[in-house]
Formats: structure tokens, C-alpha cells, sequence
């Protein structure tokens, strides 16, 4: 158990370390770094001296030591548009984009695994066929096509919700449904599969020749031993909710990182640009890794197999 | 390895059972029965037809502007402009050819990108089940690395670096989407590795390469169509998402995705700009993805089990 523990935590800085490098690697292969920094209209000599001050005249591998060493201290350059360092302005939106992903993915987890083990119970009837129906749909239709329908039903027509922007709660709606619709389809469809396996065990036989009622069964037995497998398939959902938050805050001008993103490509923005994928990446990554360790302290056979 | 015991059994149990139903009815009734993989054949079939087809059918030219009848309605309303089906956009430009082409950027930039996602994922699925030890490590957790990353953020790098085109476009759909290859064929791989052919092959004295190539990789081929069948349809979700930020394919180049994004701006006074193309979007998504699993549930037993 500490073994695997140790690995895991050991997975992290490992995995930072190779985020930044491909970043590097990216940027630098480009080689036209300093042509986005300076205007088209830039005399060579400018073009020297900005790429002695960024040490872009360095060879390849001192240039790498000082972009770690610079990411490690979280120094990523200066924001061109912001003229702020690059991190603090990518820092800044998180809290906005956190609050959207929270909301989400209670309401994604809340509808999805409901209606996933309904079907999974009622395997079926009309509301597995529904569950089919929604996830065939759901997984087809792309979020901006969502949050733009959102959009026209509840805020054009019937003029419920605005249709953009932040502060009050009634501009959470719309976005939080949006990016809830890009994971629950998926989250709906892992629980109902894990929960029609986890009742063919031979556990289940056993509890019902025991004289187990359904209902007991299936909560007492079939959803608590199903429900650990769902919880790792929801920490894999959480790239397609942060890009789908890329998407969200875009229609909505939601003022988090995914807005913050689009607008830094707009803004030929490079430092920033870094910034923020980097942050998302790190962010992602690391929250993967420690909803894995959470769940194998969690998970009695886990602890068991590591064990033996 | 648990998993891939249960698989193997499972494979070697089905050759059993399909000597007894092997006959040709048979076979064909259980092809018919399987309405996923024909509703989704033929609605590609369908969606293809259009693509190829369509452009002869509507004589507007996707980019021909013509501001005087902008914002025109379509079919569904009496005021409607005649001759334009679906509507004008806010340039006037006719809203179905402007489907229609966008069709063919649309699909051919997905498919393009599945073949680059495909042959890299495959490649290094071969690799890493052949010959276990640092190489799969390494695959393996890079593999981890890139299906916990969201495809966009390579997409801002590429687009903040390079600028959008239609090529940057599809490096990103190929250097995001292996990971899901080479996931699944690993673990075939794997298993094949040690199958009595591939032990034949190499006693015969058949090299790596050779063995890989002429005797595994024909066994893969069921997963390979089914995988790349659904990662048509992730392609297609990304890249119209991508263009919709305009992080993909550069306006005023008629795609489905930017065609949305153009969409927003007028969504008070034309709201069919933005209904019809999402609906093409997801109906073509919907296509694949049924296709895909409609394969799946042909090709891998345990699929069919659970449905």
C-alpha cells in the first residue's frame, strides 16, 4: 500500500517534468518565438537583442536548464497583453473555472450514476431505453452545439437566463448544464455496464439465495461494490470537462482560464499561452493522480491485492 | 492479466461456437439483426452521397457573398429567400452549400487525422506488447499522460505557435488521438504475442518486424475498424470544437464548426444558423458512433452480452 502510494506520488513531479518538456520542445522547435514577439515591422537588430534577453541564443540544453528552472520557481514569462507575470494572470481566472467544474460535476455524478443505475436496475425497460437513447445523443453532440441550444431555448425564447456573463447565479445555470451534458453521458454509461456486471458476480447469487429483498441487494451489495470503478472512469472524465470548459466559458464569456486560453491565441499572447496550458495540464494530471491514490485508500481490495 | 486471460478464453470459445453457426444465413441474419451497424452504414452511406453529390445538386457558391438578402430564412418560412433551402447567413451566403462543403472539410480532416492517430497508436501498440520491459513502461505511461490531457491544450500551442491551417489541424487531431490505439491494441497484442502462429513464425526464424507485420497486425484488424470508426467521430467533435474557438480550420472556409461560431453572433435574429449546422454536426457524429459500435458488438462477444 505505501508502495503504491509512494509510486503515485512519485508519478507526480515525473509527470510535470514531461509536460514541460514537451511545452518546451514545442516552442522552441518553432523557432519563430521571437518573430511572435516583436511586430512584423521589427529591425534585425531588435530581433538580436530580444533573443539574447530571453537567452534564445544560448544552446538548446542551457536554454532548457534555465525554462525549468524558471518552471519550477513558477516564473513564465511576462504576459505580452497583461503586461503581468504570465502565472499570476493564469492564477487569477482559476477560481472562476473551479466554481464551474464543481458545479458540473456534482450535477454530471448526481444524474448520471441515478439514471446509469436505474437502467442498470430496470435493465430493459423504457428507462435503460432512455439512458441509451441520452447517451447515444450526448455523446454526439458537440458541447458548443449544447451550450448554443441551451442558449437559444432558455435565454432567446423563454428569456429565463441571460445569456451570458457572471456574477449572479442565474448566469451559472447555462454553463454549469452545458459542461455537466459533455461528461454525464459517459458517467451514465460506465455506471450501468459497472453495475449489470457487478450483479452477475457470484456474490450476488449467494445474497439472493440468502433470501436477500432486491432493493437491498441491489444498494447494499451491487452499487457499493460497483461504485469504486465509476469513480476512476469520473477522474478520466476530467480532460473532456476542462476542455470543455475552454468551450463553455467561450460561449458564455465566463471569465476563467478556458476563456483566458482563447483569448491568449487571439492575442498572439505566447507566454501566456504557455502559462495557461501548462497550469491546465499540471491541474489535470495531478488531480488524476490523487483521485487514483484517494481511491485505492479507499478501496478495501486494492489494499488487499497490494498486500499479497 | 486476469483480463487477458478471460479474453483469450473467450476468443478461443467463440471459434467453437462459430463452427456451429457458421452457414451463410445464419451469419447474414445476425448481420441484420445488428440495426447499429446498419442504421450507422447507411447513414454514412447517406452522408457521403450528399457530400459527393450535393455540391452538383446546389449551384451556390459556398463564398459568394451577397449582402442585399442576408439573414434570409429558408424553406420554413414564407419570407423566406427562394432558392435558398436553408436559409442566408449574415453574408448572404447560401446556408446549405455552405453545409455541403463544409462537409468536406469537415470529414476529411477527421478521417486524415484518424490515419495519422491510427498508424502512430498502432505502431506503438505493436511495439510496447511485443517487447515488454522499458519500452512498454514507457509507452505505457505516456499513453496515461496523453489521455489525461485535454486535446485542446495542444491545439492553443500549435495554433499559438504555428497559426490555424487545415494541416496544423490535423497534426493535432493525429498527436492526440493514438493514445486510445494504442491502448486497446496493446493488450491484443499481447496476448497474440504468444498464440502458436506468432511461436510458429518465430521458430521459423522470422525477424520482429516481419512477424508484426504479416501475423499480428492482420489480427488486429477487427479492433483497428472499430476503434477507427468512433475516433472518426471524436475527430469530428474536436475539430468542428477547435474551429468553433478558431483554433482550427481558418474562416472564410466553409466548416461546420466555424459556420456555429458565426451562428452565435446572430442567434437573436437567425437562429436556424445555429440549429442547422449543430444538427449536421451531431447527426454525422451519431453515424460514426453507431457504426463503431455496431462493429464492436459484431467483432467482440462480451460487447453484445452487456447490451
Amino acid at each position: 500500500m505505501q508502495r503504491y502510494i509512494a509510486t503515485r506520488l512519485l508519478l507526480i513531479p515525473v509527470t510535470l517534468f514531461a509536460v514541460t518538456t514537451v511545452v518546451f520542445f514545442l516552442v522552441s522547435l518553432s523557432g519563430n518565438e521571437v518573430s511572435l514577439l516583436l511586430p512584423p515591422e521589427a529591425s534585425t537588430a531588435d530581433r538580436l537583442a530580444l533573443q539574447h534577453k530571453l537567452g534564445l541564443d544560448q544552446p538548446l540544453p542551457i536554454q532548457y536548464a534555465h525554462y525549468l528552472s524558471g518552471a519550477i520557481h513558477g516564473d513564465f514569462g511576462t504576459s505580452l497583453y497583461y503586461q503581468q507575470p504570465a502565472l499570476d494572470v493564469a492564477l487569477g481566472r482559476v477560481p472562476a473555472t473551479l466554481e464551474l467544474i464543481i458545479f458540473s460535476i456534482a450535477l454530471a455524478v448526481t444524474i448520471g450514476v441515478g439514471l446509469g443505475f436505474a437502467a442498470a436496475v430496470m435493465e430493459g425497460s423504457w428507462v435503460d431505453a432512455l439512458a441509451g437513447l441520452i447517451s447515444a445523443f450526448g455523446q454526439s453532440m458537440p458541447t458548443f452545439g449544447v451550450g448554443l441550444m441551451l442558449v437559444l431555448v432558455f435565454a432567446v425564447n423563454l428569456r429565463w437566463v441571460p445569456t451570458s456573463g457572471s456574477g449572479t447565479p442565474e448566469q451559472l445555470v447555462l454553463p454549469v448544464l452545458t459542461l455537466a451534458f459533455a461528461v454525464m453521458p459517459t458517467i451514465m454509461l460506465i455506471t450501468r455496464t459497472r453495475m449489470i456486471e457487478a450483479h452477475r458476480e457470484p456474490y450476488v447469487l449467494v445474497a439472493r439465495a440468502k433470501g436477500l429483498s432486491a432493493r437491498r441487494l441491489w444498494i447494499r451489495h451491487v452499487f457499493r461494490n460497483g461504485l469504486n470503478p465509476i469513480f476512476s472512469a469520473i477522474g478520466l472524465q476530467l480532460a473532456t470537462l476542462v476542455g470543455g470548459t475552454v468551450i463553455v466559458e467561450t460561449i458564455f464569456a465566463w471569465p476563467g482560464i478556458g476563456q483566458l486560453s482563447v483569448e491568449a491565441v487571439a492575442n498572439r499572447d505566447l507566454p501566456l499561452v504557455e502559462a495557461v496550458v501548462l497550469l491546465m495540464a499540471i491541474g489535470v494530471v495531478t488531480t488524476n493522480l490523487l483521485v487514483d491514490m484517494a481511491l485505492a485508500v479507499v478501496d478495501v481490495r486494492t489494499r488487499v491485492t497490494q498486500r499479497s | 492479466m486476469s483480463e487477458a486471460l478471460a479474453l483469450q478464453t473467450e476468443l478461443e470459445g467463440a471459434d467453437i461456437s462459430d463452427d456451429a453457426s457458421a452457414s451463410f444465413p445464419n451469419q447474414l441474419r445476425t448481420l441484420l439483426a445488428n440495426w447499429r451497424l446498419m442504421l450507422g452504414l447507411g447513414a454514412v452511406a447517406a452522408g457521403l452521397a450528399m457530400m459527393f453529390a450535393g455540391p452538383l445538386v446546389v449551384h451556390w457558391d459556398p463564398l459568394a457573398q451577397d449582402l442585399p438578402s442576408r439573414l434570409k430564412p429558408g424553406f420554413w418560412d414564407s419570407h423566406g429567400a427562394t432558392g435558398h433551402p436553408f436559409g442566408t447567413d449574415s453574408f448572404g451566403r447560401d446556408e446549405l452549400s455552405r453545409l455541403l462543403y463544409g462537409a468536406r472539410f469537415s470529414m476529411s480532416v477527421a478521417v486524415v487525422g484518424v490515419l495519422a492517430s491510427g498508424v502512430i497508436g498502432t505502431a506503438l501498440a505493436l511495439c510496447s506488447g511485443y517487447w515488454s520491459g522499458w519500452p512498454e513502461q514507457l509507452i505505457m505511461r505516456a499513453v496515461d499522460l496523453q489521455q489525461a490531457l485535454p486535446p485542446v491544450l495542444l491545439a492553443l500551442l500549435i495554433v499559438a505557435l504555428y497559426g490555424n491551417s487545415i494541416s496544423n489541424l490535423i497534426i493535432v487531431l493525429g498527436l492526440t488521438g493514438w493514445a486510445s490505439y494504442t491502448r486497446v491494441l496493446f493488450s491484443q497484442t499481447r496476448i497474440l504475442r504468444s498464440a502458436e502462429f506468432v511461436t510458429a513464425a518465430r521458430a521459423l526464424g522470422a525477424r520482429p518486424s516481419r512477424i508484426l507485420i504479416r501475423h499480428v497486425l492482420p489480427s488486429l484488424m477487427p479492433e483497428l475498424f472499430v476503434l477507427s470508426s468512433l475516433q472518426v467521430g471524436r475527430n469530428l467533435l474536436l475539430a468542428t470544437g477547435l474551429s468553433f474557438l478558431g483554433l482550427g480550420v481558418p474562416i472564410p472556409l466553409p466548416e461546420w464548426g466555424s459556420m456555429l461560431a458565426e451562428g452565435q453572433r446572430v442567434i437573436y435574429i437567425a437562429p436556424w444558423l445555429t440549429t442547422i449546422p449543430g444538427l449536421t454536426i451531431t447527426l454525422a457524429v451519431l453515424a460514426f458512433n453507431l457504426l463503431g459500435d455496431g462493429l464492436r458488438r459484431m467483432v467482440d462477444p462480451r460487447a453484445q452480452a452487456l447490451a
